[in-house]
């Protein structure tokens, strides 16, 4: 990985819960490589979610440098952040990941309506975004019986596979997943990562993946523990 | 924003029972509305155009609205009547180029009978100084003859040559019948859409005929003349209800006035058809903004209704926006998504409101036209009744905005990871 180039970089990163007094995440310096998978564990309260929000350009660090794909993204606009996001990020959360009022195929090709770049990306030679999300479901082990149906008949794993094919939907450079297993059984847990790790290297998409259970951390290329890294989780734990 | 229309839309019908009642608030909300506006506006048209050409009623002295809604609209009654010989020296004055005398009092199956003379299918006119035309037959030449109101004989089922006995008093208090004297149906009236459609007109001699053997409201016991004889009695009225006055030119109106309210013989009141209009629709006017004023009310809680029904689906959908956030949408999207549903209830429950107006004027004009003869068209949204539409639909706009910036507050505090 050594010809990798720097698709994340951090640098004196401080953000503050607006509203509160002490910064809930300082990190001096984090880089991550393109097509890496990284693993980053750490305790509830040690600012996972904050730091997603940040890489998922939601929230805007107080001070410090935050490069995601050479933008800087803290002097960004608002709506230009919405925009890079909807480009270039694709998400998987632990739990009800889905539209409820949408359809298996609906929710997949969600994030297209928002980019015109995602979109033309899962549209190569004319063809419509539909095929791309059955193409991706197919890949997925969703069978095609399931494509129409409403969200809420689906299994946790199934919500959970539809959902990492919405995140791969034209490609994004990135793929962020926030405890993508934890709601899944032990067993469907290996099958999911293998399967969403698969898909990654196929679509040339890093992946960021967060989650408390360290057993986990064997499958990726990196593990990355955000107690160390955040500065203001070991200042506090030390305060306590 | 077509895709955010589709969400919205989609989203709305996965709430469709909540939502769909409070569509339904505003939709039966505008219709009250629109439906008291019409009813107000048809009102005063029917009004306005039921009496036309007459330029002066004559009455017993007695206020002009009641004698204006007794002589013409044949509402309610006058405690007095005027001369005979008032209306034959009213009838030659020099400034008077026609008269018709008409007699109330007398009722058919509650629709009422109006005693007159010929000049009233000659120089009675309505709407747009329309004269009356015969649907069939003709005005009537003998004593027992009557020509009836379109609707009326519509209704009763008479044709000319059908014969019927009037009964004593009018309403519910009709009682007793005149059986002894039949009346030949001679003519009968083309529609007009005005109070002569429900009315029996009979010869004014008639009235007198029937109540020769009549005292005090009931039949005299043992006495009982045929109507053979009747005609040998002298049966010129000694009282009228009230004379329809046309003058020679509209601008000696005041001078005639004057005479009639200052004439020394019987005390009489002259009104202008239009002014005492004008007087009744001030009387009417303060109930009107009052119906106007609930039914806006009524409109406001359909729409508070809404915005509350909207605002309190708002936290169950935190996680749904944060979902929308993290596939792309900016909280400008999910402002305009949650605004957008708003707004689409109140377009389409206000259009609803409209559909169910003409619902209910096409199934309910014949009956408000049979029992109130009130005609009720069918028609388009006038720019009054537009105005009233497009101001609910303001004001959806308006209330539907608050959810939408609550949306767009909230996930910029949540971010991808709603709070609940």
């Amino acid at each position: 990985m050594i010809s990798a180039q720097a698709i994340i970089e951090l640098r004196n990163l401080h953000y503050t819960w607006p509203g509160q007094n002490s910064p809930c995440l300082v990190i001096e310096t984090l880089t991550i490589h393109t097509g890496e998978r990284i693993f980053l564990h750490g305790p509830s309260g040690s600012g996972k979610s904050t730091l997603l929000g940040m890489l998922g350009a939601v929230h805007t660090p107080q001070a410090g440098e935050l490069r995601v794909l050479g933008e800087s993204l803290p002097t960004l606009p608002a709506t230009q952040r919405d925009r890079f996001r909807a480009d270039h990020i694709g998400f998987i959360f632990q739990l009800f990941n889905l539209v409820p009022y949408l359809s298996v195929i609906d929710n997949v090709i969600l994030p297209t309506h928002f980019s015109d770049r995602r979109r033309k990306l899962a549209t190569p030679e004319r063809a419509t975004v539909e095929a791309e999300a059955t193409r991706l479901l197919t890949r997925l082990h969703i069978d095609q019986h399931l494509w129409q149906r409403p969200v809420t008949t689906l299994s946790v794993g199934q919500q959970q596979r539809v959902a990492a094919a919405r995140a791969l939907i034209g490609q994004p450079e990135i793929l962020i997943a926030d405890e993508p297993t934890s709601a899944l059984d032990a067993a469907l847990q290996e099958d999911f990562l293998t399967l969403l790790m698969h898909e990654c290297a196929t679509a040339g998409s890093t992946l960021i993946c967060v989650s408390h259970d360290q057993r986990l951390a064997a499958n990726f290329d990196r593990s990355i523990d955000l107690a160390t890294l955040n500065h203001a989780a070991t200042r506090a734990s030390h305060s306590v | 924003m077509k895709h955010l229309i589709q969400l919205a839309s989609r989203s709305a019908w996965n709430r469709r029972l909540t939502l769909g009642l409070t569509l339904a608030a505003i939709a039966f909300s505008t219709l009250l509305l629109l439906g008291v506006e019409r009813l107000r506006q048809d009102a005063r048209e029917n009004f306005a155009l039921s009496v036309s050409g007459t330029d002066l009623i004559i009455g017993a002295r007695t206020s002009s609205v009641q004698l204006l809604l007794h002589a013409i609209f044949h509402i309610g009654a006058t405690t007095t009547n005027m001369r005979w010989s008032s209306y034959q020296e009213l009838s030659t004055h020099p400034l008077v180029a026609w008269t018709i005398p008409i007699t109330l009092g007398d009722s058919f199956h509650g629709y009422p009978v109006l005693g007159t003379t010929s000049a009233y299918f000659e120089h009675f006119q309505y709407g747009h100084k329309q004269a009356l035309q015969f649907n069939t037959g003709a005005p009537f030449k003998q004593l027992f003859e009557v020509v009836l109101g379109a609707q009326a004989a519509a209704q009763l089922q008479l044709r000319v040559g059908a014969q019927i006995t009037l009964q004593h008093g009018s309403g519910d208090l009709a009682h007793a019948e005149h059986a002894d004297k039949p009346f030949t149906v001679t003519g009968i009236l083309a529609p007009t859409g005005t109070p002569v459609d429900r009315t029996i007109h009979i010869p004014i001699e008639a009235i007198e005929a029937i109540h020769l053997d009549w005292q005090g409201g009931a039949p005299i016991p043992g006495v009982s003349i045929s109507p053979e004889h009747v005609r040998k009695f002298d049966l010129t009225p000694k009282t009228i209800t009230a004379i329809l006055v046309g003058l020679k030119q509209r601008a000696a109106v005041f001078r005639m006035q004057r005479w009639v309210n200052t004439y020394p013989a019987d005390a009489l009141i002259g009104i202008m058809p239009a002014l005492a209009l004008d007087e009744l629709w001030q009387v009417v006017s303060v109930v009107e903004r009052l119906l106007l004023a609930v039914s806006t009310m009524v409109v406001i809680v359909g729409l508070i209704g809404l915005l509350a029904v909207i605002l309190a689906s708002l936290n169950e959908r935190r996680r749904e926006l944060a979902i929308l956030r993290s596939v792309g949408a900016s909280p400008r999207d999910l402002f305009i998504l949650l605004t957008l549903e708003g707004l689409g209830i109140t377009v389409v429950g206000a259009l609803s409101g409209v559909a169910l107006l003409t619902l209910l004027t096409i199934s309910l004009s014949p009956w408000l036209q049979s029992h109130y003869g009130l005609v009720i068209t069918l028609r388009w949204l006038n720019m009054n009744e537009i105005a009233l539409v497009i101001g609910i639909i303001s004001i959806g706009l308006l209330a539907s905005i608050i959810p939408g910036y609550r949306a767009y507050r909230m996930s910029l505090a949540d971010g991808l990871t709603p709070r609940l």
